[in-house]
């Protein structure tokens, strides 16, 4: 038998800085303890996405070929980009951009599509942007089997790195769930903040070192892509998958910072959204 | 232990109103100041309207929702069905959305895998079970979605309205695992508009009302409370009265004494059948107007009838509640059935009307509405109820009467079925023509009176009755409906029928109990009462008057209109079985103590005139008597009813000449009887039967036939032995067209008829001989001049009797012929010429059959050439031998004394 007490009156405020840690301790055990069911709500979604489609799986693998085969076109013959084996550097920044994009959308809208299971069923509410997220990743990783042996053939060493870029993708993963879950949960209170996102996320496509690179940005406006947290993650995977080398600790360190900021702030902030988001919903 | 406790818990909601394009944000409290504590194992209902704040105290119960202020302590898990199909994804099997639901509901893969049976079976859905769930159709995701949260096995179970959704098969299924969940121990919360759902399923009930708890307590208090104020507020009005509290609520009028609910729903309310459809009055639209405080008006508009109901409720001092509904249409309804109910509580124990009175019995499971209809069609015109149980409360004993004047009605006691679990008390008129339209386009529909609180039920209707009977001393006439029973010293001399009329016309018999009457009291000794028959063009009106402590006058008019002819009309006066004897001026006797089992046994008949005296060996019976005029086509019969009815009855019949015309239009009295009770005049009853014995034979005379009995054994049948005249083409028999007196002794009888309608009597002398003959004499007596044109003397006799003499000849009887209307057959006939004294017809026994039957002989004598003998076969209905004396010639006789027939009757027995 489990107790729990559902106080929403205030605490003294000498113990907030605690109260706010327990906070962020309880948010993060309960979505462990509902690990399962988090699980099994990425798996149904992940079999619904897949059987209302008739290509099935394959549009995972079809996705990113054609991304490439578009811009190998793109960057080649009509645009020519002094990089060489340009359509390999692209599709090392845009394949994760492309999941970034894809998890974000689609957590944004997760809970206000799915709020009927919050209506009934006591469940972390950040559980359900997870789950969304899983499932992108399981799409992602359908189409990296596909894109990653591009990679090895072309830098055999690559394959090295292996481990460095399963930590990037964790991080990643992290740096997704902490503003997916503010966008869904703001979502919920304006219906703007989805229309919002497309908007935020079409400014920040450009605003990544995927099509170019960093150094190519002049240096007065470099400090933008130094702010962005996309940048690190962008070269990390250039690194990793198109140079072939090791990180820099700054660059780790960066995507360390940003990602552990994103999920601090945004269960945080999802935290405090809680009661309003239920009301809402 | 308490599992779950609210206290002092507030919830608010932002509303974003949009007008006009305008948004303004309001904020709204779903919940307001809610504690309750439900302890482990109960199970509690929410109820209230839509809006109430039922749903987001489940929620927050289940912690959907944080309470804005307030503490909510939930011990034990909890699963909730709170929103149908909230966990399925559409494009998933069912199947799989049983593993993602349970596991949404904390289940463990390997639980889920030891669930997955009983729930696919619980939902039934056959091979859908692989089928996405999208596919399905709303009751089929309900029942997934109900078989689902039913095996997660909480603690804590929550359901919100949802039950209802399911086919009536799934909903018993559902409760049944419901109470299985009771029986285990688990705790119960759900929301339900089911008051008998309710009622079954939880022991507590918490009514809401725009988010405040109006009453915490039993299904009994509470859903009172609900279903009296759930509603269009406009439609809602109450009338309140110290303990007595009514409200009308959109077409139900309940019923509140202190806080008890008398009126369950639906309470009392209108049901009616117009064109094949059933309407009933909580369907209508409603606007209550209540200018006084004790009086309120409700118009209802009917849709689809385009018509208004309007119901006048009236709150009297002594806790009477008179209630008038009343039907405004400006096309006239074909009503086709009228019911106006009265749903009462199941504490009441006993009804009772003022003749009947019984227990009402428990409501099984198996009950049907209306299987468990108790009385059925009686008129009535106030049905009481009352509580006998021991109750914690004082359930007041109650009367629901109604107005006797308007029209006919029906009364029906009901129980109701299993899940009302309630008595009903109807008042029912069937046919439009019913209803009286003297108003324009408004009639009544019903009116009466509801009187709470009163002592007993017996003294009421005793005291109800009154305003229908008039009484002078120990004597009380009771009037009831077309009928008027007589009670003296508080002892009812009558039964069933008690005094009625019925009149024979158009071929059809019109009963008074059948009538719609219009009852008048004009003084305290006379009651006028008026009746009309539906499809008759005639109105009947009788006037009782008590002249004195003994006795009253009975007077019977009609009042013919156009179309109506009328063939027979009779008075019938119906006494309790403890009257023994009968008399009138024509004889009298004991009445047969064994009552004939298809037939009335008829005991005296054609009594013209004067006096007819019933008399009883108890005491406290008192003698009645009867007396009528002589009136032309009517007498009077007395006679035992069959053995399923089982009373005496003296019937004054009126005939109206066959004419073949029309009975003229205009008033006339029909009957006219004095009627005096406890004569003092101790008559030794004249006998109307004779018996005379003289050896093994003996002879036993009746009304106007006689029995002829050797060894104890009688050898006539039926009509036995009797005389018959045709005058103008018409048969008079002795039987049935004159009254006897008689006198006998050891081996004569004498006896005096005297014909009705005929100026005719005879006298008989009939002696029995020694030598097993008889000898008989008949006289005839004219009173004033006559034409007969056939003379008969008959012998009915066994059937067994085969063979036939005549004289020296002898032969078989045939068999009997045809129908029962066919005449009857003359098998041998001597002619008027050839019968001289010596001559002889008889019977023989059949020797090989009957033994013991002794073969019989009739000689005529002192012969009268215009007699011939006879022997007949009668037609089959009578199935007689019979020995006939005839004279066939046509005569004017002109008063004055003829010998009619002599003859011998000879018995030999070898």
């Amino acid at each position: 038998m489990t107790s729990r007490i559902q106080d929403n009156q205030g605490r003294p405020f000498s113990q907030k800085g605690v109260a706010q840690l327990n906070l962020l301790v309880g948010r993060i055990s309960s979505l462990i303890k509902y690990r399962r069911v988090i699980l099994q709500i990425a798996v149904a979604r992940i079999k619904a996405k897949y059987l209302g489609l008739k290509l099935g799986i394959w549009i995972s693998v079809l996705n990113p070929l054609l991304v490439m085969l578009v811009v190998s076109f793109v960057f080649t013959r009509i645009i020519k980009l002094e990089i060489t084996n340009f359509p390999l550097f692209a599709l090392s920044g845009i394949f994760p951009w492309l999941f970034f994009t894809a998890a974000l959308s689609e957590a944004a809208h997760s809970i206000v599509s799915q709020q009927n299971l919050l209506y009934q069923f006591k469940l972390p509410k950040e559980a359900l942007p997870l789950a969304t997220i899983i499932a992108e990743f399981f799409s992602f990783l359908v189409g990296w089997c596909i894109i990653y042996p591009l990679f090895i053939v072309f830098n055999p060493q690559t394959i090295l790195l292996l481990p460095v870029l399963i930590l990037v993708l964790a991080l990643l993963f992290c740096f997704i769930f902490g503003l997916a879950i503010v966008f869904a949960a703001l979502n919920v209170i304006s219906r703007d903040t989805g229309q919002l996102l497309g908007v935020i996320l079409m400014f920040w496509f450009w605003v990544t070192p995927i099509f170019y690179s960093v150094d190519m940005v002049p240096q007065d406006f470099r400090w933008i892509s130094y702010l962005n947290p996309m940048t690190y993650f962008t070269i990390g995977f250039r690194d990793l998958l198109f140079h072939g080398k090791m990180l820099s600790l700054a660059i780790i360190g960066a995507m360390l910072m940003f990602s552990g900021v994103s999920v601090f702030c945004g269960l945080l902030i999802s935290a405090k959204l809680d009661n309003k988001i239920l009301k809402g919903i | 232990m308490a599992v779950v406790a609210l206290k002092d818990v507030w919830l608010m909601h932002k509303i974003p109103f949009n007008i006009k394009g305008e948004v303004f944000l309001e904020t709204f409290w779903a919940v307001r100041n809610v504690s309750f504590t439900v302890g482990k194992g109960e199970s509690i209902g929410i109820i209230g309207e839509n809006g109430a704040g039922k749903s987001t105290i489940l929620r927050l119960i289940a912690g959907l929702l944080k309470p804005d202020r307030g503490q909510i302590n939930i011990v034990g898990s909890i699963a909730g069905l709170l929103e149908l199909g909230a966990g399925f994804q559409p494009e998933l099997s069912g199947r799989d959305n049983i593993y993602l639901n349970a596991s949404l509901f904390g289940l463990q893969q390997q639980q889920i895998d030891k669930k997955y049976a009983q729930i696919v079976e619980f939902a039934n859905l056959g091979k859908f079970i692989y089928a996405p769930v999208k596919c399905y159709s709303q009751g089929m995701s309900v029942r997934l979605a109900f078989a689902i949260a039913i095996h997660m096995d909480p603690d804590i179970l929550l359901i919100d309205d949802t039950l209802s959704v399911g086919d009536g098969h799934f909903q018993k299924k559902c409760i049944k695992k419901i109470f299985e969940l009771k029986d285990q121990g688990k705790t119960l919360l759900f929301v339900t508009h089911d008051m008998n759902m309710l009622r079954r399923l939880c022991n507590r009930t918490i009514f809401l009302r725009e988010g405040r708890i109006v009453r915490d307590g039993s299904a009994e208090e509470a859903v009172p409370l609900y279903t009296q104020t759930a509603g269009v507020k406009q439609g809602v009005g109450v009338l309140e009265k110290d303990q007595l509290r009514l409200v009308f609520n959109n077409g139900k009028l309940f019923l509140n004494w202190g806080d008890i609910l008398l009126t369950p729903d639906p309470g009392m309310h209108a049901v009616f059948r117009v064109k094949d459809k059933w309407h009933n009055s909580f369907q209508a639209d409603w606007t209550v107007e209540q200018k006084q405080e004790n009086k309120l008006v409700a118009r209802g508009q009917l849709y689809q009838l385009d018509s208004i109901q309007i119901w006048r409720i009236e709150v009297l001092n002594n806790y009477d509640i008179n209630i008038n509904i009343e039907m405004d249409d400006s096309q006239p309804l074909e009503m086709q059935e009228g019911c106006t109910n009265l749903t009462l509580t199941n504490a009441y124990s006993h009804w009772r009307t003022y003749l009947e009175a019984d227990k009402f019995p428990q409501i099984t499971e198996a009950d049907r509405y209306q299987a468990a209809l108790l009385q059925e069609n009686i008129n009535r015109n106030v049905l009481c109820v009352e509580a006998k149980q021991n109750y914690d409360k004082l359930i007041p004993c109650l009367g629901f009467e109604r107005a006797g004047d308007a029209c006919r009605a029906d009364c029906q006691i009901f129980n109701s079925d299993y899940l009302g679990d309630c008595r009903i008390l109807q008042y029912r008129i069937l046919g439009a023509q019913n209803y009286s339209r003297d108003r324009g386009s408004s009639f009544i529909y019903f009116s009466g009176k509801i009187a709470v609180n009163i002592p007993d039920a017996r003294s009421y209707i005793a005291q109800v009755q009154d305003e229908y009977s008039i009484s002078c001393g120990k004597l009380k006439l009771r009037w009831e409906q077309g009928r008027c029973a007589i009670s003296y010293k508080d002892i009812e001399l009558t039964k069933g029928e008690h005094i009625a009329t019925s009149i024979y016309a158009n071929n059809k018999h019109y009963h008074s109990r059948l009538a719609a009457w219009q009852l008048r009291k004009n003084a305290q000794n006379t009651l006028v009462a008026i009746g009309r028959w539906p499809g008759l063009a005639l109105t009947q009106m009788w006037e009782i008057i008590i002249t004195t402590e003994k006795s009253f006058l009975i007077k019977i008019s009609v009042d013919v209109n156009e179309g109506a002819q009328i063939e027979e009309q009779y008075l019938r006066f119906i006494y309790q079985i403890a009257y023994t004897s009968y008399r009138s001026n024509y004889g009298g006797g004991n009445f047969p103590e064994k009552f004939l089992a298809y037939e009335t046994d008829l005991l005296q008949r054609c009594i013209p005139k004067g006096e007819i005296v019933l008399q009883s060996r108890d005491e406290q019976l008192p003698d009645v008597s009867m007396e009528f005029a002589e009136e032309a086509h009517s007498f009077a019969k007395i006679f035992n009813s069959d053995m399923s009815i089982r009373k005496r009855e003296v019937r004054i019949v009126k005939v109206e000449p066959e004419n073949g015309t029309a009975t003229p239009k205009g008033k006339q009295i029909c009957f006219e009887t004095k009627v005096t009770l406890d004569t003092d005049k101790k008559t030794c009853a004249q006998n109307s039967e004779a018996k005379s014995q003289n050896g093994h034979l003996s002879i036993y005379f009746y009304s106007g036939r006689g029995r002829l009995f050797y060894k104890k054994r009688e050898l006539t049948k039926k009509l036995g032995f009797y005389t018959s005249v045709r005058s103008e083409g018409r048969w008079y028999d002795s039987y049935s067209y004159a009254s006897w007196m008689l006198k006998g002794n050891k081996n004569m009888i004498e006896a005096r008829g005297k014909w009705i309608n005929l100026p005719l009597s005879q006298y008989w002398q009939i002696i029995l001989n020694e030598d097993n003959s008889i000898n008989f004499k008949i006289i005839m007596r004219v009173e004033s001049k006559m034409s007969m044109d056939r003379q008969q003397v008959n012998i009915m006799l066994l059937e067994s009797y085969r063979e036939w003499v005549a004289n020296e000849k002898k032969n078989s009887f045939p068999d009997f012929q045809g129908d029962i209307d066919d005449d009857w057959q003359t098998i041998w006939a001597s002619g008027r010429t050839h019968v001289s004294n010596a001559d002889y017809i008889g019977v023989c026994k059949n020797r090989t059959r009957e033994v013991g039957l002794p073969s019989i002989k009739l000689f005529m004598r002192e012969t009268n050439s215009d007699w011939e003998l006879n022997i007949v076969n009668s037609d089959i209905y009578h199935r007689g031998r019979i020995l006939q004396g005839a004279n066939k010639k046509e005569a004017v006789f002109m008063p004055g004394e003829y010998p009619y027939f002599n003859g011998q009757i000879l018995i030999e027995d070898f």
